[in-house]
């Protein structure tokens, strides 16, 4: 791989290596820090208080605006983690594994919290907290893809065979994600029916998807901003020993440098 | 590239290797030319074994190159895996199966068409021949040792990689290991042996000092 | 015994898959024990759940295939934990026959060696739960086409797993949840048959899944047994 001071290449890879891209993250989270909180502000304000009441769910639906949203990151999010993946193997670069391994809790966290608001919305909509929806149910499952995920890193102690394993771990399950999602509609439709899903939402008024896509964007900042911070904190524990983490503990020195082993 | 002709060997380029996060070695080169062997000595821990599987293909190397006969050599290429013999440090052997079988199964991966009549005759030269039949299981750590030297004596690669082929062999066994080094050696072949021990090899080896190397 | 230079793809797949197969019958009693306990967990469900001829008529499907699959993982860890552990999967690495087919030759020789005899062994758990004989035969025939596909996506994981601390309960955490579609249609399947509307749709979508195991299986765990190696 290109070394930073090879200007001649493209911005693309002047920024693949993790000690040039430390800076440039660092830059980035404020803004789509910001970004997300002020989209979640307005995508609240517009969900839970400029909707109108849904004349079938009462004010109990409003807890789509957080479990939709939630359910499309943690899809979204599961391949943008795989195509990262897919880049490490393809051109065997240390920085989009670590984006990866970066991008993962958070998918999970989305995971986790749509079910949750799920079985909140199930509640008094259904009186049940869990019904075998076909999207509670495939997020469900995507959930523990990314556990799995994330106990595999966890269990192999060399940290780029530990990159090359998940990065496969992560293809298998991307490719197999549409099938696990079509099986499961296949499973529900054929046992319960349309009665009970969540797909069926109330019909949309216009403030309501506005609420929604607001939301999404929030959600979407949220996870580039916590990503970012996630990995400057993984470049920094994985490259301790090369030269340039501690001259960004004194500063005023020159830019990062190329020291150690680790030039690839 | 400068004009030189290419070396007809196996060389190493300013290889870097780690384990984790520690470095084992930086920008090492080595060169090792036909009919002659290297002995690779070092610490416990200074990257012996883990040149060799770097070399051997199984190891990433973080950077540097390695050239067999004059070209770069790529770890997924079959001429390559069909020149080169390594043996580490786990036994490779089966521990169901008997001796004999064991032998018979790795000769066939190797590449060998089946020949009976070989295969008892490197038993027997090994001295494993009333070993055959028993389990590799119940062989001692000496005979399961020699099993590993009748692979050696049946095959006719180029480029052995041994780590410690050595370990628990007697005298007798020893010099079994060092008349087959210098047959392999008189057939025109190169080894790289990482040992801690002095082998009976009527020629004389290069010798790396991995401890000497990183300091 | 005899032995020829395994050099071409299918010679390296037979010489893997008749290695795999000679170990297996040195070790019968393990064999014998996975069998075992397909049975024991089908058992498990009428005492745990109620001895009623059609309650347990109609979760019979899904039971057998959960059963199957516990104990398709019971063999998975074995796959490549003690190759991996003498050294001889690293020779397989460096070996000059391609990776692919020599791990396809040991996916073979698993599910031959734990896979056949489940689907032979379904019958007994479709009597006990009073399955008629028609749906025995699909169920089987589910389980036929559906095993292979349990063994390669077992291969890849254990694979990944190897050297990894976690060991078996880490290999069901990955195997599970990609199993799913698996369990769904090799279940639905008998299902679909005893309710009248055809098996064949179902069947279909497996048949599918297998040829993509055949296809995709072989490249994937090949990277994942190298990896394992770095």
């Amino acid at each position: 791989m290109s070394t930073p001071s090879s200007s001649a290449g493209s911005i693309w890879f002047r920024y693949a290596s993790p000690a040039s891209f430390y800076p440039l993250a660092g830059q980035l989270i404020p803004w789509f820090g910001a970004a997300a909180a002020i989209l979640a502000l307005a995508g609240l304000y517009v969900g839970f208080f400029v909707a109108p009441t849904d004349w079938q769910q009462g004010e109990a639906y409003r807890i789509i605006f957080i479990h939709v949203p939630a359910a499309w990151m943690a899809m979204f999010t599961y391949l943008v983690m795989a195509s990262w993946c897919a880049i490490s193997l393809a051109f065997n670069t240390r920085l989009s594994a670590m984006m990866a391994q970066a991008l993962a809790p958070t998918g999970a966290m989305f995971a986790f919290v749509s079910l949750w608001t799920g079985a909140f919305w199930g509640r008094p909509t259904w009186g049940a907290y869990w019904v075998w929806d076909a999207r509670l149910t495939s997020t469900l499952i995507l959930l523990f893809l990314y556990l799995g995920f994330i106990a595999l890193r966890a269990s192999i102690d060399d940290p780029r065979r530990a990159d090359r394993a998940a990065a496969v771990l992560a293809l298998v399950g991307a490719i197999n994600v549409p099938i696990i999602y079509f099986s499961v509609r296949w499973w529900n439709t054929l046992h319960q029916g349309s009665s009970i899903s969540m797909t069926a939402a109330p019909k949309m008024a216009h403030t309501m998807l506005t609420a929604m896509l607001l939301m999404t964007l929030a959600a979407w900042a949220y996870t580039i901003a916590v990503a970012l911070y996630r990995v400057r904190s993984i470049i920094v524990e994985r490259e301790a020993l090369s030269g340039w983490v501690g001259a960004l503990e004194r500063p005023g020195e020159a830019g990062p440098t190329m020291a150690g082993a680790a030039t690839r | 590239m400068s004009g030189t002709p290419d070396f007809d060997g196996l060389q190493v380029r300013a290889l870097a290797c780690a384990a984790g996060y520690r470095t084992l070695f930086d920008g090492l080169d080595l060169r090792v030319p036909r009919a002659r062997w290297m002995m690779l000595v070092g610490p416990n821990g200074s990257g012996k074994s883990t040149l060799l599987r770097a070399i051997a293909g199984l190891a990433r190397p973080v950077a540097g190159e390695i050239l067999w006969r004059g070209a770069v050599r790529r770890p997924d290429s079959a001429q390559w895996r069909a020149d080169c013999l390594y043996q580490g440090h786990a036994s490779g052997w089966k521990d169901n199966l008997e001796a004999r079988e064991n032998l018979v199964l790795q000769a066939a991966l190797d590449g060998l068409g089946h020949d009976p009549a070989r295969i008892d005759a490197q038993l027997a030269r090994v001295g494993l021949e009333r070993q055959a039949q028993l389990p590799f299981v119940r062989l001692s750590a000496g005979q399961r040792r020699r099993l590993s030297l009748a692979r050696l004596a049946l095959s006719m690669r180029p480029l052995w990689l041994l780590d410690e082929p050595g370990t628990a062999l007697d005298a007798a066994g020893l010099r079994t290991l060092g008349n087959l080094l210098d047959e392999h050696l008189a057939r025109g072949g190169l080894a790289l042996v990482a040992t801690h021990q002095q082998l009976p090899c009527a020629q004389p080896p290069l010798v790396l000092d991995l401890g000497a190397v990183r300091s | 015994m005899r032995e020829h230079a395994a050099t071409g793809a299918f010679a390296a797949l037979g010489w893997a898959c008749r290695r795999d197969l000679r170990l297996a019958m040195r070790s019968r009693a393990e064999l014998a024990v996975i069998l075992l306990f397909f049975l024991l967990v089908t058992s498990l469900f009428p005492l745990a759940v109620s001895p009623d001829p059609a309650l347990l008529r109609a979760i019979a499907p899904g039971i057998a295939w959960v059963a199957a699959l516990l104990a398709s993982l019971l063999g998975l860890s074995r796959l490549f934990a003690v190759d991996h552990g003498d050294g001889t999967l690293e020779q397989m690495v460096l070996a000059p026959a391609p990776l692919q087919a020599l791990v396809a030759g040991k996916v073979l020789a698993h599910w031959l060696a734990t896979g056949v005899p489940l689907v032979l062994l379904s019958p007994v758990a479709g009597l006990q739960f009073g399955l008629p004989a028609d749906a025995i035969a699909v169920l089987a025939a589910s389980l036929a086409i559906g095993t292979p596909i349990l063994s390669w996506l077992g291969a890849v994981a254990a694979a990944l797993t190897l050297g990894a601390r976690g060991g078996s309960s880490l290999l069901a955490l990955l195997v599970l949840p990609l199993a799913v579609p698996v369990l769904i249609f090799g279940a639905g399947a008998v299902e679909s048959f005893t309710s009248g509307l055809g098996a064949d749709a179902h069947l279909s979508l497996l048949g599918a899944g297998l040829i993509a195991a055949w296809v995709l299986g072989p490249g994937a765990t090949a990277l994942a047994v190298r990896i394992a190696h770095e």
